[in-house]
């Protein structure tokens, strides 16, 4: 019996002295950066590097510890998500000659409702309106001409995120929006410009209408207006 | 019900004696509800004031606001650490570090140099003191509306020479 148990440990003690087998593997991210994926699955005890301009990150560990930060990576490594944004520039007009006509599309009826029961406009005009394609973690930029008038407008924004969850929320950091209008020329003959803008931080959750303003846009009695809404496309 | 219910409630403008309970066992959602009651009453205001002196009203009601709560909150954390800092700054002494070196500006266009090792001293400081202040952020404010799909920020510019 002695021998019996004898045999068993010292078949367990040379099974346990053995040196595990280590694995390496080089793996390739497409669409996350390497170095924070690296860094990243080296929770899982495996000792990674990674090379930027290859695009992979490489791995040696144990084949169990491997494994796993491999599928860590695919979870890691997806495609960013696209944001399509619609803008509206509208303005609300005040002062003694204000028409109380709205001159808003279909869409921006529940918004001018809103905005009548908070403001005292007499009436909410779109003035321009855009679509803008984004890709998350960019940043975006459109500009042009105000139809009908010689002020020019920025929209722009320094980066976009997206939140998981249902519905989606998708950040805007840095959103502004600048409009240029000439007022004359200065004793250089260089054109001298009013700018008026709006800058801010916005979470719209798809489905929702941001509304950001502004009173007394160009020293008159009228608002500047931007409804941006936001849509998660693949 | 849970906070974010009663959150709910509050901006649909609805009453109900589940809300009123949660009202007087949580304390944020109280002071959620107060908010949203002087938010109401400030645009009551002024959406009956004229044009031009909308700006100033609102401004005047948040600063108000802001400055009270501020005061209130970090009045006596404030008194904590000045406490801390003059017996910090009566027992230990003063050392003298010696000026970092100057980084020139060619080193800077040749990209050589990024960053300093440690911040440079200015030694103009009579002069920087005397520069006027850095533009003043706008105010920002929240407007939940009676559609869940609209909010609505609304920027105020602060006063010149309000501070």
């Amino acid at each position: 019996m002695r021998r019996i148990i004898w045999t068993l440990l010292l078949t367990a003690a040379c099974a346990w002295a053995q040196p595990e087998k280590f694995v390496q593997k080089i793996i390739e991210v497409k669409f996350a950066d390497p170095g924070n994926v690296a860094d990243a699955i080296r929770i899982f005890g495996v000792s990674a590097g990674a090379d930027r301009s290859l695009h992979i990150v490489s791995v040696r560990g144990t084949a169990e510890q491997v494994t796993a930060a491999e599928e860590a990576i695919k979870k890691l490594d997806v495609a960013p998500l696209n944001v399509e944004l619609t803008v509206y520039l509208v303005n609300g007009v005040g002062g003694p000659k204000a028409g109380s006509t709205d001159e808003v599309p279909g869409e921006l009826a529940s918004t001018v409702k809103q905005l009548h029961s908070l403001f005292p406009y007499k009436s909410y005009r779109l003035t321009e309106s855009f679509v803008l394609r984004a890709r998350e973690g960019r940043e975006g930029l459109s500009s042009g001409v105000i139809p009908g008038t010689n002020s020019e407008y920025r929209f722009q924004y320094q980066r976009t995120s997206v939140s998981a969850g249902n519905p989606r929320v998708v950040r805007l950091d840095g959103m502004a929006l600048t409009v240029s209008t000439p007022t004359g020329r200065d004793n250089d003959g260089k054109t001298v410009l009013r700018q008026v803008g709006v800058r801010t931080d916005i979470d719209a959750a798809e489905g929702q209408k941001i509304v950001v303003g502004k009173s007394n846009f160009n020293g008159s009695d009228d608002a500047l207006i931007l409804v941006v809404t936001a849509k998660v496309v693949q | 019900m849970t906070c974010q219910e009663c959150e709910d409630l509050l901006a649909a403008e609805e009453t109900s004696a589940k809300l009123d309970r949660h009202l007087t066992e949580c304390s944020e959602c109280r002071e959620f509800a107060a908010d949203l009651r002087a938010n109401a009453d400030a645009f009551r205001e002024m959406t009956a004031m004229p044009l031009p002196s909308v700006r100033g009203a609102v401004l005047g009601q948040v600063r108000a606001r802001e400055t009270r709560r501020q005061v209130a909150r970090w009045g006596w954390a404030l008194a904590a650490a000045a406490t801390i800092v003059v017996v910090f700054l009566g027992t230990r002494p003063v050392p003298v570090e010696p000026l970092p070196p100057v980084i020139s500006a060619k080193a800077l266009a040749h990209g050589v140099v990024k960053r300093a090792a440690t911040p440079v001293v200015n030694t103009h400081r009579k002069r920087q003191a005397t520069r006027s202040p850095a533009p003043q952020e706008p105010l920002k404010i929240k407007m939940f509306t009676s559609d869940p799909d609209v909010v609505i920020y609304w920027l105020v510019e602060p006063k010149e020479g309000s501070e």
